[in-house]
């Protein structure tokens, strides 16, 4: 296997989650974005799945490794060790399936138990081709996010429509909020791994949740 | 108008830069130029693509009769031009002569009631299982595993040539191994451990479903009770169905949301093999995995249980029809659905008992056979080990599927039949050995992996180019990592305490 060596520069790294429910359309929005690539036949996410793009906002190159999770809530135990590092996340409900919606909080819990308290977090609506099934309106979404402070959108992997648009925008908030001065260096050559708490290979870290959460 | 920006205003003496130091170990120094090929996927990367909007299919068409199972959805029906190419075709012509004369696009559906009386025939085809070096024939030498005797039908995709002329010595030697299964399950109790012997080396698609399911312990080795047992196994199954007919406002929280991930995972399975694209079976599987669920609370209904429900479908299947892979479901007898479908139950439920803390609550069964992956790696191949830490790709990233789905995720469906023998040979295959085989297929692309960066071994690892394996690669990765298991399984098995993990 030869690798194609098209080299590519970049200024910032991110790292991006994608959560929500079974079944929203989490791994459709990441082969949209990496790849352009739509299935309908998609197998389910078992443990992680992984892909880069990079993009450019703000005059700056930025690579973001998007990482997509399994929805079911017996692997949460696990996938709890991806967010290590993140610093964004897509939390995807169905726009057709209002239960999908209602999972939204039980997700935003998790963010909060499991990833940095800065993450940033947007709300996106996938599947907005299927108007006619449509459960939750566009206006509920958008207080419930004005509410939570979250970034909102509404997108089809399907027809492609707002996914580019989906991952410029918090690719471009997380730049911003990074580039103000007290955030230091994020390129360093320091190789030391520091700081974030999750440590996965251990498995007693994984079986249990700290329950004296501070946020 | 469906956007709404917010930027964060919170506090700024935040722990988001440690954030980013941790990214800095994931990249070459300063502003990294890393090697990436993701947008440029090696050549199998679309095999089942079905993507839109080219609505381009990208099938391999050698693999497709390579494995003679990978027909594209739009292709079930296939002429008989192209089934009689198939190497199995050749099975159903041995074991019922007319079938292959059919006519019609149907061909598929003819059924061939191949009943337990005919495995005492010997069969001169046994086609797939060819033969490798037995567990036996191994000894200290890692390298020049061969595979001379490898007698696949699969160099020759589109050619009917080869069934008018087959390989003569691998045919011989074929109708050879089938006369010994014929032999040792023809006798009123099998000798389990025999079989287990002939059948490491793969088993005849014709003694597949019943050599199984004897392995899994749901057919007794006594021949004379097998037919009472089965009876009675498939009343006990059709019994707990009512359960699943139950009404839905009868149903708890739990049991509906099972049910719900079930129904979103079943035609999400084996999306590539259209057997499983089919209403009929996916309505099997449906309840399969439901009663299962439901009778095993302790881990319920697990995402890529779905996967390890498929072989037994397909190989039950195989008793009565001539190529369960593309056979019309619709046209088969429900009779006989319904027993393909209760067999497939029991048998599910013996393998999940073996494996059970693969799926209870943080799946510790995964994360020892992880750690002994690593261990593993570390003696076998330090500078990998290395080299993967230093790019800091947890194993838990890009080996939490191969444990999970037992790498029926990595390896075509077809050949997973293949690995099944050898797991079911052996004493603990899919809980055990299972690691051992990782091992090797890691090892396998050393050379590569070291060459590669964080993204691009995961990428590579997400996807590793297996779709044109053969049964010889399978074997190949079995005779090493049977080797590994001889050099390394005493210093192993302290690993197998629950409590190990660095
Ligand atoms: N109509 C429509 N279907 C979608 C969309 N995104 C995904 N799907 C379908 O929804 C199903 C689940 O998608 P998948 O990406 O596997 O969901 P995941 O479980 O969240 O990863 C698949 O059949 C997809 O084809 C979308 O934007 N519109
Ligand atoms: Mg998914």
């Amino acid at each position: 296997m030869s690798k194609s060596g098209s080299q590519e520069e970049y200024d910032y790294l991110y790292k991006i989650v994608l959560i929500g429910d079974s079944g929203v359309g989490k791994s459709n929005l990441l082969s949209r974005f990496t790849r352009n690539e739509f299935s309908l036949e998609t197998k389910s996410t078992i443990g992680v799945e992984f892909a880069t793009r990079t993009i450019e906002t703000q005059g700056k190159v930025i690579k973001a490794q998007v990482w997509d999770t399994a929805g079911q809530e017996r692997y949460r135990a696990i996938t709890s060790a991806y967010y290590r590092g993140a610093v964004g996340a897509l939390l995807v409900y169905d726009i057709a399936k209002q239960a999908t919606y209602k999972s939204v909080e039980r997700w935003l819990t998790e963010l909060r138990e499991n990833a940095d308290r800065n993450i940033e977090i947007m709300l996106v609506g996938n599947k907005s081709d299927l108007r006619h099934l449509r459960e939750v309106s566009t206006d509920e979404a958008k207080e419930f996010s004005e509410k939570h402070k979250l970034s909102f959108i509404e997108t089809s992997a399907l027809d492609s429509s707002n996914v580019e648009l989906a991952f410029q925008n918090i690719l471009t908030q997380i730049y911003q909020l990074m580039s103000r001065p007290s955030h230091g260096p994020i390129v360093t050559d320091d190789p030391t791994p520091t700081g974030v708490s999750v440590d996965w290979n251990n498995n007693n870290e994984t079986a249990t949740k700290p329950s004296n959460c501070s946020c | 108008m469906n956007q709404h920006h917010h930027l964060s205003t919170s506090d700024t003496n935040s722990p988001v830069k440690e954030t980013f130091w941790r990214f800095s170990s994931r990249k070459t120094p300063g502003i990294a130029k890393p090697i990436n090929n993701h947008h440029a996927p090696h050549k199998f990367e679309k095999f089942n693509g079905n993507i839109i909007p080219t609505k381009k299919k990208e099938y391999d068409s050698s693999s497709i009769y390579n494995h003679n199972q990978y027909i594209s959805k739009d292709s079930i029906t296939i002429t008989n031009s192209s089934l009689s190419s198939s190497p199995s075709s050749t099975l159903s012509t041995s074991t019922a002569s007319t079938t292959t004369t059919t006519t019609t696009t149907n061909t598929t559906t003819s059924h061939l009631n191949v009943t337990e009386s005919h495995l005492s025939l010997s069969a001169s085809s046994s086609s797939t299982s060819s033969i490798s070096s037995s567990p036996n024939s191994l000894n200290s030498s890692n390298s020049g595993i061969d595979h001379l005797n490898s007698n696949n039908n699969s160099n020759n995709s589109n050619s009917d040539s080869n069934n008018n002329t087959p390989n003569i010595v691998g045919n011989k030697y074929n109708s050879e191994r089938s006369r010994k299964f014929a032999k040792l399950l023809h006798g009123s109790n099998v000798d389990l451990e025999s079989l287990k012997k002939l059948g490491w080396c793969g088993i005849p698609t014709l003694y597949r479903p019943m050599v199984w399911k004897i392995l899994l312990g749901y057919l007794p080795s006594n021949g004379e009770r097998r037919e009472e047992i089965l009876e009675r196994k498939r009343k006990e199954y059709r019994d707990s169905l009512p359960q699943y007919y139950i009404h839905e406002d009868k149903r708890t929280e739990p049991d509906k949301k099972t049910l719900k991930q079930i129904q979103l995972d079943v035609p999400r399975t084996n999306p590539n093999v259209p057997l499983f694209q089919q209403s009929l079976i996916q309505e099997i599987l449906e309840r399969i995995l439901y009663i299962w669920g439901i009778k095993h609370p302790s881990s319920g209904y697990v995402q890529g249980i779905n996967d390890l429900a498929t072989p037994f479908i397909s190989v039950f299947l195989s008793e009565y029809v001539e190529d369960p892979f593309t056979c019309q479901v619709d046209k088969i007898d429900p009779n006989i659905l319904a027993k393909v479908e209760a067999d497939s139950y029991w048998c599910l439920t013996k393998l999940l008992d073996g494996i059970q803390d693969h799926y209870t609550f943080a799946q510790p069964g995964i994360q020892r056979m992880l750690a002994q992956l690593r261990e593993l790696l570390e003696k076998i191949n330090s500078s990998l080990c290395s080299h993967l830490a230093d790019q800091d790709a947890q194993f838990i990233e890009f080996a939490f599927r191969w444990m999970n789905c037992l790498l029926m995720r990595e390896i075509p469906f077809p050949l997973v039949l293949r690995m099944w023998d050898t797991y079911l040979c052996e004493k603990e295959g899919f809980g055990v050995f299972h690691v051992y085989v990782c091992a090797a297929f890691l090892v396998q692309w050393s050379d590569d992996l070291k060459q590669r960066d964080f993204p691009d071994i995961m990428i590579f690892l997400q996807k590793p180019p297996t779709q044109n394996w053969e049964d010889r690669d399978i074997e190949s990765l079995f005779s090493t990592a049977f080797y590994y298991r001889s050099l390394y399984e005493d210093a192993q098995s302290h690993l197998k305490s629950n409590k190990l993990f660095k």
